[in-house]
C-alpha cells in the first residue's frame, strides 16, 4: 500500500456512519424551528382574538348606547316634541286609505293556560 | 495513594455527596412540599381572574318598545406608577385630560402624579366622552411621538329610562348595596322598587369570569387563557304595558293632576277579560333618570318625597266610597235575595240605625227605590239594606270573594292587602254591616277597585291583574310565560250582567257620571266619592274626599275596564264628586283608547253641543 493510498484511507470521513446523527440533528431543527413557528403564530392569533374581542366589546357598547338614543328620541314625548318643534309633521291619512285588519292583539291571550306566576301562589 | 490523600478523597465526596443531598432536600422541599404555595405565589404574579360583567336585561312594553336599557358608560382610571415611569410627565397629563374631562387641572394633576396603580380620574363617562379623551391622547402621541401611557378605561354601564317620567311607578328604579368582603368594598346594583325590583332575579344576569396571564406589558397571553365562565346576560322582561294607551292616561292624569291638585291621583287601565294591565300611572310623579326631578305643579317643581315614589295603584289604600255598592248589589242577585226590580224603601233619604243616622243625598229623596236605581243613584241606604238581606257573614263572604282583604298578586313589590275587617273581629261594630256596603270601614287599593270592577265585566270572573307578559332571553326565546290567571267565579254570569245592565245606566243624564260618557260608545261603571277618614279613628273630614270612578267599555262586551281616581282634590264643595272630577278623564282616556284599540262604535255619537256640556 503506498503512502498517499494510506493518507487518503486515513483521511476519509465516515458519512454512511455520521448520516442519520445529521438526520436526527436536522430532524430536530426542523421540528424546534416547526415549534417556534407555530408558538408564534398561536401567540400571533391570541393577539388577534384579543383585538377581536375588543373590537366586538366596543361594538356591543356602540349598539346599546345607540339602541338607548334612538329609544330616547323615540318616546312619545320626544316625537311630541319634535312635531311641536316643526321638525316632524303628521299628514292627516284619509279614513278610505286605511285599512284595518283584525289579528288578536295577544296571541293566546284568551286562553286559560298553566300558571307560571309566582304571585298566584301566594 | 497513601492514607492521607484517601481520607481526603473520601471525606470530600462524602462532603459533595453531603452538599448534593442537602440540596437535592431542599429542592424536593420546594418543589413538593411547598408546590402548592409557590405555585399560587406565581400565579399571583402573572395569572389575573379577569371578572366578565353580565348585562342587565331589559325593559319592553306588549309591542316591543324599550322602557328600561342600559347605557354603557366608562370609568377612566389612572396607573400612577406606569404614568412615573413613561416618558410624559404628569403635569402635562393632566393638561392634556382637563379639557376633554371638564375637570380642573389642578384637581386632576394629584391623581395622576402619584405611586397609586388604581386611581380613579372620573366616573359615568360616555362613549363619546371617553372616545374623546383617547383622540385627545392620539393626537399628542402622533404631534410629539411620545406615548401617554397609564391611562385606561374601565367599562361601567347606567341604567336609562327613555321615557323619563312615564310609567315610573311601575317600572321603579337601581340602587346600589354597598359590602365589605375581605376588606374591599363591593358595590351591587338592585332594583329597588317596580318592575325593576319585583322582576330584579329575571333582569339581572350571571357575571363570569376567566383566568388570564399577561406579559411584562401588562398585555393577555391570551394561548394561556385558563378556566372560563362565560357571563349570561339578563333576561328580558315584556310587559303587558301598552306605551301608546299608557300616553294617553299620562296625558289626561297630568290634566287631572293640575286642574284639582289632589294629593295623588291613579289611573289604571285592565282587560278584564284577561287581567292583563294596560295602563298604570299615578301622580305626582318623578324621572327614575333623575331621582331630584318629577312633576311640577303651576309650574314650580314638586318635592320629591319617599311617597312621590310609591305605587298608590297597589300600595296607598283608601275608603272607596259608592264605588264599593257593586258587591252587596252583585252579591244579592247573585244569591237571588233581589233581582233589579225589588224596591228598597229609603225611609226619606234619613235612616236611623245603631243610634246613628245614615244619610241619602238630594237626589235620594224617593220613598222607595228598586234595586237598579239604588245602583244608578248611588243609594247609601238602598246599598246598607242589601248589606243588611245578605247577613253579616255572607256579605263578609263576597267582599273576601271580590279579592278585598287580600294581595292581588299582581307582580308589583309592596302590594298590600288592604283592611277587610270579619264579623267576628273587634273592628266590625253594629254599624259596619250598614257601612261597608257603601264604602265605608273597608280600605281598599286602586288596583283591587279595577279587579272587583272587572269580575262583573267579565261575567263574574275575577282575573288576576298581570303586568307582567313575559320573561324573554336575548334571541327572543320565551323562558316564562305568564298567562291570565282565573282566580275564581264570584258571582254567576247572570248577576254580572244584570249589574251591567245598571252601570251602564249610571252613565246617563239619570245617573251620577253623565261626565264620564264616552262619545259613540257605550259604557257602565260606577262613581266613587268618600270623605276621608281623620288619622286615629276622629270620624271624618267635612270637605275632603277621595273622588273615584271606575267604568267599562263597550257595555255590551267590556274590553276595557279603567279607574280614575283623586285623593282630596281641590275642588268646589258642591262639585268634589267621582262623576264630576273622574269622571270627565275616564271620558276622554275612553274614547282615545277605544279609537287606538279600534273597537267599533256602538251607540250614536253625541251631537259637539252635548259632548262640550260634559268637559269640566
Amino acid at each position: 500500500m503506498s503512502t498517499n493510498r494510506r493518507r487518503r484511507l486515513e483521511n476519509t470521513v465516515p458519512v454512511g456512519a455520521y448520516s442519520p446523527w445529521f438526520l436526527i440533528a436536522i430532524l430536530a431543527l426542523l421540528g424546534g424551528l416547526t415549534w417556534i413557528y407555530y408558538k408564534n403564530q398561536l401567540f400571533n392569533r391570541g393577539t388577534t382574538i384579543r383585538l377581536k374581542e375588543e373590537e366586538l366589546a366596543c361594538l356591543v357598547r356602540k349598539n346599546e348606547d345607540l339602541k338607548g338614543r334612538i329609544a330616547q328620541l323615540s318616546t312619545y314625548a320626544a316625537l311630541q316634541k319634535c312635531c311641536n318643534d316643526g321638525t316632524i309633521k303628521m299628514i292627516k291619512i284619509a279614513p278610505a286609505s286605511i285599512v284595518h285588519v283584525d289579528f288578536p292583539r295577544h296571541a293566546g291571550g284568551s286562553e286559560i293556560r298553566a300558571v307560571s306566576n309566582e304571585g298566584a301562589r301566594r | 495513594m497513601n492514607s492521607t490523600a484517601r481520607v481526603r478523597a473520601i471525606i470530600a465526596c462524602f462532603g459533595l455527596i453531603g452538599c448534593f443531598t442537602g440540596f437535592s432536600a431542599r429542592l424536593v422541599y420546594l418543589q413538593v412540599d411547598q408546590h402548592e404555595k409557590f405555585e399560587r405565589l406565581a400565579a399571583e404574579k402573572h395569572v389575573k381572574k379577569q371578572e366578565i360583567l353580565a348585562g342587565r336585561g331589559e325593559i319592553r312594553d306588549v309591542n316591543g318598545e324599550l322602557l328600561a336599557a342600559n347605557e354603557p358608560l366608562n370609568t377612566l382610571v389612572a396607573d400612577g406608577s406606569v404614568i412615573a415611569a413613561g416618558k410624559v410627565p404628569p403635569s402635562e397629563i393632566a393638561a392634556l385630560l382637563a379639557g376633554p374631562l371638564k375637570m380642573d387641572r389642578a384637581k386632576l394633576l394629584p391623581k395622576l402624579d402619584t405611586s397609586r396603580k388604581y386611581v380613579v380620574l372620573k366616573r359615568s363617562l360616555t362613549e363619546g366622552e371617553a372616545a374623546a379623551v383617547f383622540q385627545c391622547l392620539e393626537d399628542y402621541q402622533k404631534r410629539t411621538q411620545k406615548a401617554v401611557r397609564g391611562i385606561f378605561p374601565e367599562p361601567d354601564s347606567r341604567r336609562v329610562y327613555p321615557n323619563n317620567e312615564a310609567l315610573c311607578h311601575v317600572l321603579g328604579f337601581m340602587g346600589e348595596k354597598r359590602t365589605q368582603i375581605n376588606g374591599v368594598e363591593e358595590t351591587e346594583r338592585m332594583g329597588v322598587e317596580g318592575i325593576e325590583r319585583s322582576m330584579d332575579k329575571w333582569l339581572r344576569g350571571y357575571d363570569g369570569f376567566r383566568y388570564i396571564e399577561r406579559d411584562r406589558t401588562g398585555k393577555e397571553i391570551v394561548p394561556y387563557r385558563g378556566q372560563e365562565r362565560t357571563a349570561r346576560d339578563g333576561y328580558n322582561v315584556r310587559l303587558t304595558i301598552d306605551m301608546r294607551i299608557q300616553h294617553i292616561v299620562e296625558t289626561e292624569l297630568n290634566d287631572l293632576f293640575k286642574q284639582y291638585r289632589p294629593e295623588f291621583a291613579t289611573a289604571i287601565m285592565m282587560e278584564p277579560k284577561t287581567g292583563r294591565i294596560l295602563a298604570m300611572a299615578n301622580r305626582p310623579c318623578f324621572d327614575p333618570n333623575d331621582l331630584s326631578r318629577g312633576s311640577t305643579q303651576n309650574g314650580k317643581p314638586l318635592e320629591i318625597k319617599h311617597e312621590t315614589m310609591k305605587n298608590c295603584a297597589v300600595i296607598n289604600v283608601v275608603e272607596p266610597g259608592s264605588v264599593f255598592k257593586i258587591v252587596p248589589v252583585s252579591a244579592a242577585l247573585n244569591d237571588k235575595l233581589v233581582t233589579l226590580d225589588t224596591m228598597i224603601g229609603l225611609e226619606g233619604g234619613r235612616w236611623s240605625y245603631g243610634g246613628k243616622i245614615l244619610k241619602d243625598h238630594g237626589h235620594c229623596d224617593h220613598p222607595d227605590l228598586s234595586v237598579f236605581d239604588v245602583v244608578v243613584k248611588s243609594s247609601n241606604i238602598g246599598a246598607a239594606k242589601l248589606g243588611m238581606r245578605l247577613g253579616e257573614q255572607r256579605f263578609y263572604e263576597y267582599v273576601r270573594a271580590f279579592g278585598f282583604g287580600e294581595r292581588t298578586g299582581i307582580n308589583l313589590p309592596g302590594e298590600v292587602a288592604g283592611i277587610v275587617h270579619s264579623p267576628k273581629s273587634a273592628g266590625w261594630n253594629v254599624l259596619t254591616i250598614t257601612r261597608m256596603p257603601m264604602g265605608q270601614g273597608v280600605c281598599v287599593t286602586p288596583i283591587q277597585m279595577v279587579a272587583a270592577m272587572s269580575a262583573i265585566a267579565n261575567g263574574g270572573k275575577l282575573m288576576m291583574p298581570q303586568i307582567v307578559d313575559s320573561v324573554v332571553d336575548g334571541g327572543g326565546k320565551s323562558i316564562v310565560d305568564f298567562s291570565p290567571v282565573q282566580l275564581r267565579q264570584v258571582v254567576s254570569e247572570d248577576a254580572a250582567a244584570k249589574l251591567r245592565s245598571a252601570l251602564k245606566e249610571v252613565i246617563s243624564k239619570r245617573g251620577t257620571a253623565f261626565p264620564a260618557t264616552i262619545p259613540g260608545y257605550s259604557a257602565g261603571g260606577k262613581t266613587g266619592t268618600a270623605n276621608i277618614a281623620k288619622p286615629n279613628g276622629g270620624g271624618y273630614y267635612d270637605n275632603r274626599y277621595v273622588t273615584s270612578f271606575v267604568g267599562f267599555f263597550p257595555a255590551n262586551d267590556p274590553q276595557v275596564v279603567c279607574l280614575v281616581m283623586a285623593y282630596d282634590p281641590k275642588a268646589a264643595e258642591n262639585l268634589t264628586y267621582g262623576g264630576l272630577v273622574a269622571g270627565p278623564s275616564f271620558s276622554r282616556i275612553g274614547e282615545q283608547t277605544a279609537h287606538y284599540l279600534n273597537l267599533p262604535p256602538d251607540v250614536e255619537q253625541p251631537a259637539p253641543q252635548a259632548i262640550a256640556k260634559m268637559g269640566r
